[in-house]
């Protein structure tokens, strides 16, 4: 599991610098998109710590425990989309679909139109939260549809 | 078992049959006349009867001591204490970086009563030394666990947190513990705070037993070695010092009896006292004892249990108790109202002198223990930790919400601990402002403002927590909150919907309205025609200036050609999805009653990049015993598209930049970037002011509730208290992120075409990419437009 979340990342940090044109396989497991860690920062180093936690934590399957740091990271870097989109994976593992689409399309919200770099991948992940819990709740136009923009981030 | 233990009982009833005794001998011929039949002889029949009349006694007495027995028995090992629901606010979160002054730190310290010491600090208490602070936290249970007692240094630099550090982590946070707000009350109106025994410092418990139960280790639930010592010591000083009941004793009459004084009810107070020994462990007991006794009353709120009276006397948890402060508190059980050291300061210092007295008599203390203290002051705080009524408009509505899951028994019996999301800073600060500007325009107006009202609202832009309510100028008054039920006219505070609706609908803020006299016919055959708040109009003006500006004229006909029905739709999605809203063209100039909560609620939707928030007052609640039953989680819910909220917002910005929310610039540093909007209702009755910065929002609302007119405007009445509130804050500068499909571009709004920057009357607006004008113009000489425009950089 460890090398296959390991190959991942590698591939996305290709995609990046490759600056690719061809498609991107955007059809990241669930479970590797939940284990997935945010390489981006919130810029505020004790809420990053929290990031951390809350990451580790959902990755252990504690997700009240995770959500729980995720939301005092919030308070302390309240515009931080790395904070959102671990909140919307959080979601997503916990099964609760319609509000991990709504805290990524958060995250996007806060992402610049532009994404460089960690901002890039967190943009493109929270589209995929977006295709994938849309995917659950039997939207497979709109699953489809945040799949192109996810596409479309690179 | 009972049987063995009411012999003493039974015993009693001998007496009753001896007193028939004389009387049996000259009945007795008559008795065998009678009975003639009867074969056994008379002494032995007489014999009988009294055996039996002192067994019926003696079992009357029985079942009496195991009804007793039972009664003890149930209620000792059931639910001892209906334990109301205790309320904290937010916990202070230290860590570098925090946004956080002096005096805001100075505030949140003397709120959990950390004491200022000038050696190294101990917890409770914090040092300034060198530039910086030292503080050693108290250690609380949270929702993810209990978090230690910390010791932490830091900083304070340019208005934030700098060089923390608390030993060994690295980007540390550390928390000090939440300050209680308030209490969910049972009907009794009884409050403690449990404690166990083994939280009870020592001293505290040898003071207790040295000055009420000397013997209570070693006497069966009576003394009466107690009772000779007691009646001794009051012979010899002539007055009653002492009592003669045991803990256990006064823990049942506590518990189970009422406070009627007469001899039967002390026989039964006796027995079981005695029962209750016999049953439980003398630590339980005395904990039971320590969790039980009345030490005093705040208002309705009776104060139970050493527990909650170190609080409401000292500040501070029982740990942290001083020697002559356990003193005081053993000293005022005997008459929590006559040795009241708030009120009867004198003689509570001398029964406090009288106890140490004692402890220093049964070896408590030593002589020079009790020479240190001896002289002490009674140490006790001015006014209670937590006034119940300190942020009653908060807690009203905190605890409208909490209905919505939580029975009103369980609030007010299981112990739960609410954890809200109010910050004292912000609502002290809310409340000074809002009582300030009250006090300003009443000596600057007179007479006719003094019913002039305020409630307000204030969050975490971001998040919709609420962080301070108001709900009138007299803010610890319990009474009506104008924040949540008063429901007046929002004027110009509906303008953001009309403005939202049309960027929707493909116009952008360059788009040319007509701010000029109209005369719309209503279906009822009545005429429309709004005015502008000066009386005139000003002709063809473009949207950003108009609604940055408030005109009227040019608004309504701006909801008139977007229609009606498209308003009402934005103002549903912006919050007020469960209100009926008139569908007439008003509405679009602020026809509609709303109250300050539901007005926030809009505009927090606005803060939020077009995501509706729910605002939340709680976070989460756990049992007494700190377990996690609840947690109410953050939630947002996309309701419109970034790049039209990010338009409006601009324009709300221009508003304060140079609009009619122009003078926040006195208070607050056009950096911030703040957005906002002044409201106005007709005649001037309702003063409005609705805005936010990049972690704060405020709707603040002045008016009298009568309805009279006032001579204030948004800007001169509400306006100063969002201001002044805002400023007291951490700001964050608000900084959108620009959507993707948002350009920003400079526009000639009289030929509705791109221009260049240096052209006289180019405006920078941001356009939503669909909406950018295909014609590019050079520089065209001026316009009406032209002139609005220098107006306004005028």
């Amino acid at each position: 599991m460890l090398s296959m979340k390991a190959w991942c990342v590698m591939l996305l940090v290709l995609w990046v610098s490759a600056c690719a044109v061809r498609p991107v396989d955007t059809e990241i497991s669930d479970q590797d998109l939940i284990e997935s860690e945010s390489s981006l920062l919130t810029g505020v180093p004790a809420a990053d710590n929290l990031l951390q936690q809350g990451e580790s934590a959902r990755q252990r399957g504690e997700y009240g425990v995770a959500v729980n740091h995720l939301e005092r990271g919030i308070r302390m870097a309240p515009r931080s989309p790395a904070l959102y989109l671990a909140l919307a994976k959080t979601r997503l593992a916990m099964g609760e679909y319609g509000s991990a689409a709504q805290m990524a399309q958060r995250t996007v919200s806060l992402l610049p139109a532009a994404p460089r770099g960690a901002e890039q991948t967190a943009k493109a992940e929270a589209w995929i939260v977006i295709a994938q819990s849309r995917e659950k709740q039997g939207d497979t136009a709109g699953a489809a549809n945040a799949r192109a923009n996810a596409q479309a981030v690179w | 078992m009972p049987a063995k233990r009411s012999t003493p009982r039974s015993g009693g009833s001998p007496k009753s049959s001896a007193k028939r005794k004389p009387r049996k001998s000259p009945a007795r011929p008559a008795a065998t006349k009678k009975r003639s039949r009867s074969t056994a002889p008379p002494r032995r029949r007489w014999g009988a009867l009294v055996w039996k009349l002192g067994l019926v006694f003696g079992l009357l007495g029985l079942l009496g001591v195991i009804y007793l027995d039972a009664v003890i028995t149930h209620h000792f090992e059931g639910k001892r204490w209906s334990i109301p629901a205790k309320v904290y606010a937010r916990p202070l979160e230290l860590y570098d970086g925090m946004p956080l002054t002096e005096a805001q730190l100075a505030f949140e310290l003397s709120l959990l009563n950390y004491r200022h010491v000038f050696d190294r600090p101990v917890s409770g208490t914090f040092s300034t030394a060198a530039g910086g602070y030292e503080i050693v936290s108290r250690g609380f249970d949270f929702w993810e666990g209990a978090e230690p007692s910390q010791r932490v240094r830091f900083r304070l630099r340019g208005g934030r947190v700098t060089d923390l550090d608390s030993g060994s982590q690295s980007a540390a946070i550390v928390r000090l513990e939440p300050p209680l707000i308030g209490g969910i009350y049972p009907a009794h109106n009884e409050d403690r705070v449990l404690v166990k025994l083994d939280q009870v410092p020592q001293q505290l418990l040898q003071a207790l037993l040295a000055v009420e139960d000397r013997d209570f280790f070693e006497h069966f639930g009576l003394s009466f070695k107690g009772i000779a010592r007691a009646f001794y010591t009051n012979i010899t000083a002539g007055e009653v010092r002492q009592g003669g009941s045991t803990l256990t004793q006064q823990l049942v009459k506590n518990f189970y009896l009422s406070s009627e004084r007469s001899l039967t009810r002390k026989g039964i107070e006796a027995v079981m006292a005695v029962l209750l020994d016999f049953h439980y462990a003398k630590t339980e007991i005395l904990e039971a004892y320590l969790n039980e006794v009345y030490l005093g009353q705040a208002g309705k709120r009776a104060i139970h249990g050493v527990g909650l009276g170190s609080l409401y006397y000292f500040g501070v948890p029982l740990r942290e108790l001083t020697t002559e402060q356990i003193a005081l508190l053993v000293g005022v059980i005997k008459g929590p109202s006559w040795y009241d050291p708030r009120r009867n300061p004198e003689r509570a210092l001398e029964r406090r002198n009288q106890v140490l007295q004692i402890m220093l008599q049964q070896g408590v203390l030593d002589q020079r223990a009790y020479d240190q203290v001896i002289n002490k002051p009674l140490g006790v705080i001015k006014k209670p930790l937590y006034e119940d009524a300190r942020y009653p408009a908060f807690l009203e509505l905190m605890k409208r919400q909490l209905r919505k899951d939580y029975r009103d028994e369980d609030l007010r019996s299981e112990g739960l601990r609410i954890f809200t999301t109010l910050d004292p800073w912000a609502q002290e600060s809310l409340e000074q402002a809002a009582q300030q500007q009250i006090r300003n325009l009443q000596s600057g107006y007179g007479k006719s403002l003094q019913e002039l009202e305020v409630a307000g609202l204030f969050t975490s832009s971001n998040t919709g927590e609420v962080v301070a309510v108001v709900g009138g100028k007299a803010v610890r008054y319990e009474g009506f909150n104008r924040a949540l039920d008063a429901y007046r006219p929002i004027g110009s505070l509906a303008k953001p919907a009309v403005y939202l609706a049309a960027l929707e609908g493909g116009a952008h803020l360059g788009t040319l309205l007509q701010d000029e006299p109209l005369q719309h016919v209503l279906p009822n055959g009545s005429v429309w025609s709004p005015k502008n708040f000066e009386k005139e109009s000003h002709g063809e003006v473009p949207m950003v200036v108009a609604l940055a500006q408030s005109y009227n004229q040019a608004t309504a006909r701006l909801a008139l050609s977007v229609g009606i029905d498209k308003v009402v739709d934005v103002m549903a999605r912006l919050g007020l999805q469960d209100k009926p809203l008139p569908r007439v063209p008003a509405l679009s100039l602020g026809a509609v009653s709303l109250s300050p909560y539901e007005v926030t609620r809009m505009y927090q939707t606005i803060a939020t990049e077009g995501f509706a928030t729910p605002l939340r007052t709680i976070r989460s609640v756990l049992t007494a015993e700190g377990e996690p039953l609840q947690r109410y989680e953050f939630e947002v819910e996309q309701r419109f598209n970034a790049a039209d909220i990010y338009m409006l917002t601009y324009a709300m910005q221009e508003t304060v930049r140079s609009g009619t929310g122009k003078s926040t610039q006195k208070w607050l540093s056009p950096d911030l970037q703040l957005a906002g909007k002044t409201g106005t209702s007709d005649e001037q009755r309702d003063s409005w002011f609705a805005g936010f910065s990049g972690n704060y929002l405020g709707v603040v609302w002045m008016g009298i509730d009568s309805n009279q007119p006032t001579p204030l405007t948004g800007a001169s009445g509400a306006l100063p208290v969002w201001a002044n509130t805002m400023a007291s804050l951490p700001q964050v500068p608000l900084q959108a992120a620009q959507p993707e499909n948002v350009e920003w571009v400079w526009i000639d709004p009289t030929r509705q075409a791109r221009t260049s920057a240096h052209c006289d009357n180019a405006l920078y607006l941001p356009l939503r990419s669909d909406t950018v004008p295909e014609d590019k113009v050079s520089c065209n000489a001026g316009g009406r437009v032209l002139n609005w425009f220098k107006r306004l950089i005028r």
